[in-house]
This record gives C-alpha cells, structure tokens and sequence, in this order.
C-alpha cells in the first residue's frame, strides 16, 4: 500500500533562544511561542497531508519539566492526531530520557513509546509497516544501541526510530554512537534518526536521515529547521522532502565590505546580504546576526561607532522586510594594507599598532585586564554563564578587540600633513 | 630614501612640473608664493608613495584616470628607482615607459611605513607643531605621553584617554548608578527572573489547584443540599396555608348539595338535554303565537289593491312603440337638412355640364369619357407643354448667345494687335544668375559698413584709446608671454622693495633703542673696556719690550736714561693696565652687556646701511625696469599702462584687428561680385532696347533690371488676354449654330403632336380650337363630376326611406289609441304614445304590490301550521324526559333546581382538583387533620425566615461556584498556556545583554591598560640614547639656553619632561615660554626620526611652513637644526615665506637646497 509519514525529532519544547541582547519583549513572546508553534505545524500538516503516522526521533522536551504545562501542550497535540486518526511513534532522546523527564501527563493511546530497556518493535499490518526502536534510559547513553536492534519483518516496510549521534557530529554529544554501516546492515528501508540539528541525508538509498531540529533556538542553528514527509510505494522509498515549519529563521550573514570607499557603498553591500536571506527565509521570520569583514577605509569608523552600525545594519534589514531581528553585529574588518612591524622594529615608536602589538601578549597587561574582568563578574547576578566569557582566550580576543578599538581611535585624528 | 626628482605630470592644477632635489643638500626649501600649489605638491609626496586615495581633491584640471605622478628615489644604499604613479584600482606603479611594476616594488625604500604611519610622524605642519606642543601642555609635560606624540606625531591621547573613560563608565562602573547599561540590563535580569520564578510557583501549585477545585465542588454540593432542604420546609408550610381556605370552601359546597336530596339522581347530559327540550317547548310557543298575528295582517294588505288588468295586456305593443320614439324623432328632426343636401348636388351636376360647354340638363353620367381617354389626354397636355418649354429655352439661349457673340465681336476690334514676350524673358533668364548677387551685395555693403563704425568706436573706447587701428595693424605688437613676463618681473621687484622696505624700517625702529641701551649700559662712568684696556696693555707693552730685549741681551744696551724712561713707562702702563682691568672686572657684567649692546647696534647700523643700499639698488632696478617697459611700447608712440592692463588691452587690440580683418574680407567679396554682375549689363541694355526702354545707358542694373521685368510682366499679360478673346468668339459661334438646329428638331416634334392632340378633343366632346391648358381645365372638370353624381344618390334615397318609416310609425299609433279608445288630441302621435306610457307604468306598479301581499300572506299560512306542529312535538317529548321526577306543576322549576346541583357538583370538583397537587397524595381527612395544628400567622412569619435562610444558602453557593470557576480557569490556563516561557525568554534575553555589556565594557577599559602600558613602555624605552640626541636638538634650537632634556619624577612619582638650564637649574614644561615648547616638541620629534633613520630606512621629512611662527633667530636655528638631521634624513621644508629662503641661504650657504615651486 502507498502512504506517507512525517519524520521529525529534537522539538526541544520549551527551551529559550540564547544570544538574543534585546529588551523587546513582543520579539520575546515571539519567540518563546515559536517552538511550540512549530510542533503546532508540524501537526497540522500531518493532518492536511493525510500521513499515515508521524515518528518522533526524540528530545520532544528540552530537559525535565518544571511544570506539566510543556506535557499538557504536547498532549493536546497528540489528541489532535489521534483525532485525525495519525498515531505517533517516538523515542525519548538524551534530554527527555526516562530518567531525566519524572512528570508525567497521560498521552492518548495513539502515541506509541520505544521501551528504553530493550529495543521494541510496533506494527501497523494495514500498512505493512513495523517501527524498531528503543529510548534513552539515561540523559548520557555511551552504548551502541544499533546493534541490538531486530532484524527486519520479512514483507514489511522496517523503519528505525534512533537517537544517536552516529559516527560523531560535533559539538553534539557523542551518544547511541554508531556507524553508518551498521545501520545499513540492519536491513531496514528506512532509519529515522535524531539529535544532529542540523538537516543531514546519511544515506540516501535506504535513506538515513536527520530531519534537524524544528526550529532553531540560536545562532549556530541557522537556515531552514523542520520535518522531513516519507512517500512509500510499494515497500520502499519513492520520496522524500523537507518541510519549512520553524516559525523563526536564524540567519548568519556575512557582508565582504573590501573595496567598500563610502558608507552609503558599505550599507548597500549590507543590505543586498541581507535581502538575499530574507528572499531565502521565503516570509518566515529573521532573526540575524550580521558579520563585517573584508578590508575596508571604513574600518575606524565601524569600529568606534558600534551604535551607529547596528542601526544602520538594523534601518537595511527594515528596508528588506518588516519581520526582522538582529542578534548582534561582529566587526571583523581591517584597513587596507596594515602592517605591524612589532615589538623591536624601530617602526614602534611611531606607529601605536607595533606598540600595541607589542602588548598583546604582555603577561602584565593580560593580569590587569582580568583583575578588571573579575570587577564585572562580580556584579553579575547568578546566571548560566556561557564557558568562554572569562576564559584566557576570551580576554586574549578582548584585549585584540581593545587594540582595534585603539589603532582606530588614535589614528583618526590626523590624516594629511597640510 | 630620499627623493631625488618629483613629477607632477598631471596633478592639482599642475601639469608637466618637475621638481629637482639636489643631492649632498642636507636641507630642500622648497619655496612657493602659490599655497595651493604647495599644498597639492606636499599631498603629491603621499599619494605618489602610497597611492592615490579613492577620493582625489586634485582632479579638478586633470581627470583621475589621466592624473599621473613620477619620482626618483634612492635608499640608504644607494639603489634608485625611477617609477610613475597613476589613479586606479590595481597596477598603479608604473616604471618610465609606462609598464606596470609589482606593487611591492616600492617596499625596499619605504620599510614598513604605511600611509598614516608617514603622514603623521614624518609629515610636521605650523598647525600640527602648535597642537603637538599644546598636547604636551595639556599631559603636564608628562613624560611617557609627551614622549609618544612626540614621537607618532599623534596628538589625542588624552582625549582618546579620556573618552575610552567616559564610553566604559557609561556600561559600567563599579558603584551601582542605573544611566549604567549594565545596571539596566541587570534590572531586566532581575525582573524577568522574579516573574519566572513567580510563574513557577504558581505553575508548581497546580495540585494544590487541582484539590481546591474538588473542595469547591463538595461545598458547592452542600450549599445546593441545604438550600434544597430550606426550600422543602417552607414550600410545606406555603402548602398548608394555601390548602385551608380550599377545604372550607368544599364543606361548604358540600352543605349546599344536601338541599337538593329529593331530586333524583340524573348525570349532567341528561339535566342539559332536560334544558334543551324545555327552551325549545317554550320557544316554540312564542313563535306560534307570533306567526298568527303576522298572518292576519298580510292578509289584510293583499286585499286592499285594485289592478287595471286591460292596460297590462297591451303594455306589449306600448312598450315597443315607446322604444321607436327616439328614431321617429331624429328622422322628423333630419329630414330637411337631407333634402337640402340633395338639392346642393344637383345644382353642381348642372354647373359642371355648362362648364363643360354642354346642356345644363344633360345627363352627365351618359356622356362621362372613359378612363383610357382621360389618361390619353393627360399624356397629351403633358408632352403638348414639354415641347412648348423647349421652343422657348431654345429660342432664349439663341438670343443670349447672339447677344455674346457681338459682345466679342466689338472687343477684337477695339484691341491692338501684340506679340508674344517669351524670347525676352528667355534671355533675361540667363542673365539672372549674376544679377541675382544684387540682393547680397547690397546687404554686404550695409553689414560692412556697421562693422567698420563699430570697430572704429571700440577702438576709440579702448585705454588707451587707438584712433588709428589701420597703423597698429601694421605694427608689431608685444606678445603676451613678452608682457606676462615684464608682470611677473615687475611683481617681484616691487614685492622684493617692499620686503626690504619693511626691513629697513624695523630696523631703523630698531636703532633708538639700540643706541639708547648702548648709553645706558655706558652710563658715561665706565672707565674701562676692552679697547682702553688693550691700548692701555699696548703701552705698557711698548715699553717692557725694549727692556725685555736689553734684559735679555737681545738688542743693544740701553742708556740710562732710556732705562729709566721705559722703567717709568713700564710702571705707568703696567698700572693704567690693572687699574683698568680691575676696573673692567668690577663691572665685567655692565660690560659684557655693553660690548654686546655695542656689537649690537653696530650690526643694526651695518644692516640699515645694507638695506638702504639694497634699497636704493631695487629703486632703481624698478625704474629701469620701468623704463624698458614703456621702450617696448614707444614704437606704438603712446604711455603703456601697467603690464596686467596692457595685458588685456592686447587681448582686445588682438579682437578688433581680426574683427577688422574679417570685414576686410567682405569687402573684398562685394567687389567681386559687382564685377560679375558688370559682366552682363551689356546684353541687359539690349533687352532693354528691344522692349522699348528709352535711356537705359544711364540706369542703374538694379533700377534697369526692375524696368525690364515690369515691361516684360505687362507684355506678358496683354498677350494672354488677347489668346483667350480668340478661343472665347470661336466657342460661341460653335454654341449658335447647335441650337439653330436644336430648333428644328423641336418644330418636327411639334407638327406630330397636333395631330394627336386633335383626336383625343374630338373624342372627349370638347372643341379643338382648345388650348392646352384649356384642356386641362375641362380634364379637372370631369375629374369631379363622379364625385357629385354619388353624392347626389346618396341623398335622394335616404329621404325617401325616412318618408317611408315616419308614416308606419304614425299608422300604428292610431292602431294603440283606438283599442283603448283614445284620441290623440292632435298632439301628433310621439306625444299621444308618451301618455299611455305613463299611465301602463302606474298600473304595473299597482299589480306588482297586489303580488307581493299576496305571497307573503301565503307564506305565513304555511309557517303557522309548521309551528303548531313542532309545539306539540316538544311538549311531548319534555315530558318523556321527565319521567321518574316528582310531579310538579313547574317541570321549569325542576329544571332550575337540577341545574343547580350540577352547578355545585362541578365546582367541588374543580376544587378537589386544586387540592390535589397541594394535597401531595394526602386524604382530604388527613389534610383536615393537619390543619387543625397549623397556625397561619405563625408559618407566615416562619415561610419569611425561610426566605432568608434560602437567598443565604444561595449567596454561597454563588460565591462557591465563582471560586470553582476561576480555579477551573485558572488550571485551564496554566494547563494551556506557554506557562513561564516568555518570562524565561526574557531572561535569557537580559543575560546576553549582560554578557555583551561585560564585552563591550571590557574592550573599553582593556584599551586604557593598553594604552597606559604602551605609553610606559615607550617612555621606558626611550631614555637613551634619544633623549640625549633630543637634549643636543633643544639645546642648539634655544641657542644654549638650555643644555638639555631630561626626566625627572615629580611628588606624585610621575615622569615629566624638564628643560635643564644648567647644573643647578631645570625649568619644567608648563614653565617654559610658547616658543621654546615649540622648540622642545621639534626637537623630540628630529630626534625620534633620527634614531629611527640610525636603524632603519628613513623617509624624507616634510616641512609645511613649519618654522612660521618662529622669529628669525628661531628659525635660524630651526634650520640649522633641519640641516642638522639632513645627513641621515632628507628634510624638505615646503615655505611660501621668501625671508625663509633667504635665511636659510645665509645660515646654510650651499647646505641648502632652494626649489622654486611657481
């Protein structure tokens, strides 16, 4: 029989966007609401589709419910289905393991769950189908569960529902690993899997997939985010498809301002940039963060005016589409034909750059500038602090930060001798 | 490097400029009255090294694809490269034949030295030495900041010091204040923190919300019981007090039933039908007793009529009679009036006849012409009158044409014969291209002759004016360079005397006081100086010698008295010597000063005697110059003005003679066009002749040619005229003759009518003398006649049918009256048939009413019998219903009585069942039985009380159930919603903010440490062996005011720079005066780059009028110590002050390299 499912995995409900230095609170809203809007999608076009079941490939929450809200929306969605008559198959994936997820809502009978203690299989002989799986028993699943998985129902249509990281994808956390041979061995049409947020085809005859998250929550997980729909003819594959469901796009943008003489010229570069992923992004929403580089004269000027350059980078993006955020702005440029001459040129004492450079690494001035770093942390109240803020390399990028901001300042002063 | 030749080829406003940098000078003054141009030249130094910039201020003569520098450089090894710079993108650097050159190919000579790097340390303006200066001021002359913009040539670091301050303090400070953003931000945290917390703890209490919602149901389910039970009492009580009332009143009833025992028992349909069979015994009786009387009546009206029975048996014939009186009346009324109408017909039959020439009695309609004739005839008028018309027309235009025709005739002959003037105009023809140039000639000669006035005027209005341009056409005038060049010379002649004018006059202004310090410093007491001193020594010494010599047997002895002479002089001189040179060392300061005074004033007076020589020398250098220049006008024999106006006088001069030249020309072209227009008068004339033209020898052409083309035009006409007189006779004579034979035609025609004609009279009876029209006349006639003969008919026979009807009528009239024996009193027979009318109408009436009684009386017969019937029907059956009643002599009584009890009956029950529901299943005995316990007035009070238990138990109930609800909503809500997400969101959101705070805040105050580290670094650095190069700089610069520059630590343990006066004195930094800071800050600033040059490739230093604001003792030293440096470096000091260039030529001699820029 032919029919279609939707694939999906790492919904990750009810975890916030990082990295977003904005007091805007209606863009708050908006994004706080975009996961589950998303999943709210994803349901409705399995409902319009007509798809015979979804699989869900883990990580439905982002970690252990603080309240049954987030288990109380997901069960509402499922009702939908099962009114629709789609049942749902899923595993729990490292951050909605058994063991980590201990509240509990009670889902419609329609939803199926992958046992974590050994792998399980579930049929829909109407179909012909049978769905292997197994969960995570833990957040941190150091085993090969591939290898336990059974062998293929002869004459049937054999999906595997896995969350794993496979054979690495870093910065992801190494779990379930396994190969992609061993997963071809099975002998499955088909392996559904989860964790990697990022859209990957492994293998495409049978197709090994990871759908990537439903919608990216920071700027690492840019571009389309969704679900993949799996047309079956005659026991295998026919097609296979992404669908756009994030209700938010993250977009890193990158503007080569080389050459750029004027401002108006810089803008304009910016703006063409961000046009382009806003004709990409197709209406959905941008968040974005813009990145500057490229060897420029304006290079002073994007560097001691940051204010000025976030609303200029913010008035382009509005000219592009009223839905658009920016994340931050990341200077990157240089001046044409810099050149250090460093700590012992006789160059030093005339050029501040070669002075500067010459104290980059200065253990002293490296000591000063974390006891004042220390000043500031002190002040910050208790938050989930990303890692590298106060590391050694992170100041070490401060204090270059700090010299372009100085080679800047100091030499803008004085341009011709007349 | 140093630069050995520049090349402005196509830059500013310079074009092919090449500027020649002598090697071995160790100072380049490059020298420029034009700031511009000096400007665009020191700018060339940096874009010819570096590249142009995008954005060129220099291409405002040469466009930037064309602008183009070239130079040669050599390095401190001695390698030279010669290369040319252009504008663009990529492939700038060219060599001398324009191939490209790699773009590093420059890197050997400029090191690591980039564009702004060489602008700011090795490019020193006036401007940036008085800022530089002010920096250090504004630091204190502290050292490590003094020091590094001395050596970068930046000169904001405090400021950018103290905005990095500013800019970090507004992120973050450690002391709380919320303008901070960090602080915001830190706010936002704590907000969105608290509400997610907020929001967690009221998501966290949702099983405390779900137990609230089962208590509010069990309490609601409570209210509701109790307030049923107080509803349940007083209902009972309600109950109670309405049931008593009920049950006395079915007592009541019941009493009431016990008076009517006697009667029978008999269920409700029986005492109804009782009723019924009573009301009709009754009501039949009232209605027998009714018709009787009605029946009697009737039959008294019936009969009282009396009918005329006779009258209504013919009423028929009456009736039919009256119906034809309207028609008898209109025949007798239109009867004349028809008669009439006859009579007019026939009198108009009889006029036709004699109109037609016939009988008047005749009988028209026997002799009426049949249709074909009629037609014939028509046809017959109609080509009878065509023909008629065409004789006519054609007899008219013979007439008219003859008439033409003599017209004509008279014209030819009063005419002269002419000839046709074609050959003439052919030959005029030929000759007109030449006279055609008439027109242009004459309007050449008007334009020439205005040119020449107005060149004669402007020339008169020049200055000065020129009254004979012919003469200076001749004559050789100077050209412009010649005269450009007598400007310039002149310029800087006059600029030269007026320098040295100035110069003179300050020190002439100097002098007074000069002399004055010179007195003062003598004061008329100063026994000693050096000259009295040394001549003092002299005459000692001239007698010591000769006793020296005599003491050391060197000469011959002397003689006593020659001893005794020189001892004596010895020991004067010997005393006048000390005794002066202590005096001179008592007041050894009063006369250093003096001496210095006194050099002083000697060297003013040598200067003014100098400059007054100089002066007088430029005098007359101007007059002479003078002189030559008004020689180079003196052939033109007028007093030249200056060069600038003669400069544009030329330039006009130059405008008048080409506009002359031009005019010249076109009087060449008149002349020649009146020779060719000379060339054809000849056979002009003889035209002329040939058409009459009498003298023409002694016209103009212009006035001949007019005579002969107006001649021509008149032959011209005359002979056309003549052509067309001939062509109009012939067509006339051409038109007569057709219509003479027109005519005959119609004739012919004519002859073949009349014979038709009288054939078609003679059938239709008419006279065939008769003309056409009179034809037509009779045919209208006839045309009429049917119409009359019809007409005529018509009427005659109606009359005769009204005669016809009128006499019936009257007969059967007479008919009527007679069988009812009447007359009709000669009131004619309408009037007599009226009568009767009337009278038939009456008796109809009469019978119709006799009718009428009649059957109603028959009609109440009828209905009594029916009634007296039915009445006794009824009594029967009343009593057949009353069987097994009591007899009674009032079965109406009976009735009455049965009646009601069943009343009763009926209200008991109705009552029994408004008990009923009261009751609640109880017996009527039972409720009896209660009620004798219950007191109304007390369950009134008591039903109250209950009321009010009620609306309480309700009240919470309400208030139960709202709890419940808001509960419900509330879990719904927290179930449904996105719970604490957004404030989460938020909060996520305030901490980026505050990491991004804490990077920006970072940067900022990391580019302070910077900052203080490297300019400690660079003080550190610095101390030797710069400072002692810098000490010998300031030193020289000061003229030895100073020996030097050091550090020295102030009470707040800061270095500072110091100006050291001598081994016991040092003068700090604020202290010193403006000029010496200057001084100070230069020094630094040679120093740097001679240090620099010691190590590595230096670059020429440029100079723009560096040494402006400096007097002319600074600035000698100033460049002194430019030349100083010049071994290792190339100074160039760019100047447009002219006193620069001579001092330096006076303290460097040939050290110095003068370039002239203009």
């Amino acid at each position: 029989m032919d029919f279609s499912f939707l694939h999906s995995a790492d919904l990750h409900l009810g975890s916030p966007f990082l990295g977003l230095s904005s007091n805007d609170e209606e863009l708050a809203r908006r994004v706080a609401a975009a996961s589950r809007e998303a999943f709210e999608e994803l349901v409705e076009q399995a409902i319009i589709r007509q798809v015979k079941f979804v699989v869900i490939a883990g990580d439905i929450y982002d970690g252990d419910w603080k309240d049954t809200t987030i288990g109380h929306f997901f069960n509402r969605q499922m009702a939908r289905l099962q009114r629709a008559g789609i049942p749902v198959y899923k595993v729990r994936g490292n951050h909605d393991a058994e063991s980590v997820i201990t509240s509990a809502v009670t889902l419609p009978d329609s939803v199926k769950v992958f046992s974590s203690r050994r792998p399980e299989t579930f049929l829909i002989p109407e179909l012909k189908v049978a769905l292997h799986g197994q969960s995570f028993a833990n957040r941190a699943v150091p085993e090969n569960l591939a290898l336990a998985y059974p062998a293929p129902e002869a004459g049937m249509f054999n999906i595997g529902v896995l969350h794993t990281s496979c054979d690495g994808r870093p910065p992801h956390a190494n779990y379930a690993p396994c190969s992609v041979q061993q997963l071809l061995q099975r002998g499955y049409q088909y392996w559904a899997l989860g964790h990697c947020h990022e859209y990957e085809v492994v293998n495409s005859a049978p197709p090994i997939i990871f759908p990537g998250n439903l919608q990216g929550r920071n700027i690492r997980e840019t571009g389309i985010k969704g679900a993949v729909v799996v047309e079956v003819e005659d026991g295998e594959v026919s097609n296979f498809s992404r669908l756009q469901l994030a209700r938010i796009q993250w977009a890193l943008i990158s503007a080569d301002l080389t050459g750029a003489a004027s401002e108006e010229e810089a803008f304009e570069v910016i703006r063409g940039e961000i046009q382009k992923e806003v004709n990409l992004a197709g209406g959905t929403p941008v968040v974005f963060r813009m990145v500057l580089s490229g060897s420029t004269q304006l290079h002073r000027m994007l560097h001691t005016e940051p204010g000025r350059v976030v609303d200029e980078v913010l008035a382009a993006a509005n000219h592009c589409t009223d839905a658009i955020w920016l994340e931050s702005v990341k200077v990157q440029t240089s001046e044409p034909s810099t050149a250090s001459a460093g700590q012992n040129s006789p160059l030093a004492s005339l050029d501040m750059k070669s002075m500067l450079d010459s104290l980059r690494e200065s253990p002293e001035v490296l000591k000063e500038a974390r006891a004042a770093l220390e000043v500031i942390k002190g002040k910050l109240p208790a938050m989930d602090l990303p890692t590298d803020v106060f590391s050694d390399e992170s100041i070490s990028n401060l204090v270059g930060e700090a010299r372009e901001l100085l080679v800047s300042s100091g030499l803008s002063s004085e341009e011709r001798p007349a | 490097m140093r630069i050995l030749k520049l090349e402005l080829e196509r830059y500013g406003h310079f074009t092919g400029k090449t500027l020649e940098f002598r090697s071995g000078a160790s100072l380049h003054v490059v020298y420029g009255a034009n700031e511009a141009g000096k400007t665009s030249a020191l700018n060339a130094f940096a874009d010819l090294l570096f590249g142009f910039p995008p954005r060129t201020p220099y291409n405002f003569v040469h466009d930037n694809p064309k602008l183009l520098l070239g130079a040669t450089v050599t390095d401190k090894d001695g390698s030279v490269l010669s290369f040319k710079r252009r504008k663009g993108t990529s492939k700038t650097l060219l060599d001398m034949q324009g191939a490209v050159l790699p773009d590093d190919a420059l890197t050997p000579f400029l090191g690591l030295i980039d564009r702004s790097v060489f602008l700011n340390a090795w490019g020193l303006s006036k401007e940036s030495l008085t800022t530089g200066a002010l920096q250090m001021l504004k630091s204190g002359g502290e050292a490590g900041i003094s020091l590094f913009a001395a050596a970068s040539g930046m000169k904001s670091l405090i400021e950018i010091q103290k905005r990095l301050e500013m800019e970090a303090s507004n992120i973050f400070t450690p002391t709380r204040a919320q303008a901070r953003t960090f602080y915001q931000a830190k706010d936002r945290f704590d907000a969105a923190a608290q509400l997610v917390r907020t929001l967690e703890l009221a998501i966290r209490d949702l099983k405390a919300r779900r137990v609230a919602i089962v208590d509010f149901k069990d309490e609601l389910e409570k209210a509701r019981s109790a307030r049923g039970d107080v509803i349940k009492n007083r209902e009972l009580l309600v109950r109670l007090k309405d049931i008593g009332p009920i049950l006395h009143l079915i007592a009541s009833d019941e009493r009431a039933l016990q008076e009517w025992e006697h009667l029978p028992l008999m269920d409700g349909s029986r005492v109804r039908q009782l009723r019924e069979v009573l009301d009709l015994s009754e009501e039949g009786q009232r209605e027998l007793a009714r018709l009787r009387r009605e029946e009697a009546k009737a039959k008294d009206l019936f009969e009282s009529f009396v009918v005329d029975n006779h009258l209504i048996e013919i009423g028929p014939a009456i009736q039919e009679l009256v119906g034809e009186l309207g028609s008898y009346a209109d025949k007798k009324k239109d009867r004349p009036r028809i008669q009439g109408e006859a009579d007019e017909f026939k009198e108009k039959l009889q006029d036709s006849a004699v109109r037609l020439g016939l009988p008047a009695d005749t009988e028209l309609a026997l002799v009426r012409p049949n249709e074909m004739l009629v037609a014939q005839l028509k046809e017959q008028i109609k080509a009878g009158r065509s023909i008629a018309t065409s004789i006519s027309a054609n007899a008219k235009s013979i007439r008219d044409e003859k008439v033409n025709q003599e017209n004509l005739k008279k014209q030819q002959s009063g005419s002269v014969p002419v000839s046709d003037p074609k050959s003439f105009h052919d030959q005029l023809g030929r000759l007109m291209p030449a006279l055609g140039q008439l027109k242009e000639i004459e309007r050449l000669e008007r334009s020439t002759a205005k040119e020449s006035a107005q060149i004669k005027e402007k020339a008169a209005q020049l200055s000065p004016p020129v009254s004979d341009l012919e003469a200076l056409a001749l004559a050789s005038l100077p050209t412009k360079d010649v005269i450009d060049e007598y400007r310039l010379s002149a310029e800087t002649l006059v600029g030269e005397r007026k320098t040295l004018e100035a110069n003179l006059g300050e020190v002439e202004q100097s002098l007074p006081g000069l002399q004055l310090r010179v007195d003062e410093l003598a004061g008329g007491q100063l026994a000693s100086s050096p000259e009295k001193i040394a001549a003092a020594r002299l005459e000692r010494d001239d007698h010591w010698l000769p006793l020296k010599s005599a003491l050391l047997a060197e000469s011959k002895c002397l003689t006593t008295a020659e001893t005794a002479a020189h001892v004596i002089g010895l020991e004067e001189g010997i005393g006048t010597a000390d005794r002066l040179s202590d005096d001179a060392v008592l007041n050894a300061d009063r006369l250093a000063k003096h001496a210095a005074a006194l050099k002083n004033l000697k060297d003013a007076q040598a200067k003014q005697e100098n400059l007054t020589g100089l002066l007088s020398d430029k005098g007359q250098a101007v007059a002479q110059q003078e002189k030559e220049w008004q020689t180079l006008w003196q052939p033109l024999g007028f007093q030249a003005a200056t060069p600038i106006r003669m400069s544009v006088w030329v330039g006009q001069v130059g405008d008048l003679l080409e506009r002359r030249e031009n005019n010249l020309d076109e009087l060449q072209q008149i002349s020649d066009l009146k020779i060719a227009v000379n060339a054809v008068r000849s056979p002009l004339n003889q035209i002329a002749q040939s058409v009459g033209i009498s003298e023409c020898e002694a016209l103009p052409v212009n006035l001949l040619l007019a005579a002969v083309e107006k001649e021509l035009g008149l032959r011209a006409e005359a002979w056309q005229k003549s052509s067309q007189l001939v062509t109009r006779l012939a067509a006339v004579n051409e038109r007569i003759e057709a219509l003479v034979t027109e005519k005959d035609g119609f004739v012919d025609l004519e002859s073949a009518w009349k014979a038709e004609w009288y054939e078609v009279l003679s059938a239709m009876h008419l006279p065939l003398e008769l003309t056409v029209d009179g034809a037509a006349a009779a045919l209208e006639i006839w045309n009429q006649v049917p119409s009359f003969l019809s007409q005529f008919q018509n009427r005659t026979t109606r009359v005769e049918g009204m005669d016809r009807d009128m006499k019936k009528f009257q007969e059967r009239t007479s008919a009527l009256l007679e069988q009812l024996d009447e007359r009709d009193f000669g009131l004619g027979p309408d009037a007599a048939i009226k009568a009767v009318s009337v009278r038939l109408n009456k008796a109809q009436q009469v019978e119709t009413q006799a009718n009428m009684a009649q059957s109603s009386f028959k009609e109440l017969e009828r209905q009594v019998l029916q009634a007296e019937v039915k009445a006794e029907e009824a009594a029967a059956a009343l009593e057949l219903l009353c069987e097994g009643l009591p007899p009674s002599s009032s079965r109406v009584q009976q009735v009455l009585d049965l009646e009601a009890r069943d009343a009763v009956l009926e209200r008991l029950k109705g009552r029994r069942q408004t008990l009923l529901p009261l009751s609640r299943g109880q017996s009527e005995e039972d409720l009896r039985h209660d009620l004798e316990s219950f007191d109304e007035a007390t369950a009134v009070a008591e039903i109250e009380a209950l009321k009010i238990q009620e609306g309480q138990h309700n009240q919470r109930e309400n208030e139960v159930y709202a709890s419940l609800s808001k509960a419900e909503g509330d879990l719904a809500k927290l179930e449904g919603g996105v719970g604490a997400e957004i404030a989460v969101q938020l909060r996520k959101n305030a901490e980026a903010e505050l990491i991004e705070n804490t990077r920006a805040w970072a940067v900022k105050r990391f580019a302070q440490i910077l900052l203080a580290h490297a300019i400690e670094q660079h003080r550190s650095q610095q101390e030797q062996p710069l400072l002692k190069k810098a000490s010998h700089l300031f030193s020289l610069l000061t003229a030895n005011s100073f020996a030097g520059v050091e550090q020295e630590l102030d009470e707040s343990d800061t270095f500072r720079l110091v100006g050291r006066r001598d081994a016991d004195h040092t003068l700090g930094y604020a202290e010193m005066s403006e000029g010496t800071q200057f001084q100070l800050y230069l020094s630094l600033r040679l120093a740097y780059l001679d240090e620099y040059a010691q190590k590595a490739e230096p670059m020429p230093f440029i100079g723009d009028d560096l040494l402006a604001s400096f007097d002319d003792e600074r600035t000698r030293k100033g460049l002194t110590a430019l030349s100083e440096i010049g071994t290792r470096i190339q100074p160039i000091l760019f100047t447009h002050h002219s006193k620069v260039v001579e001092l330096a030529q006076e303290e460097l001699g040939e050290k110095v390299d003068v370039i002239n820029l203009d």
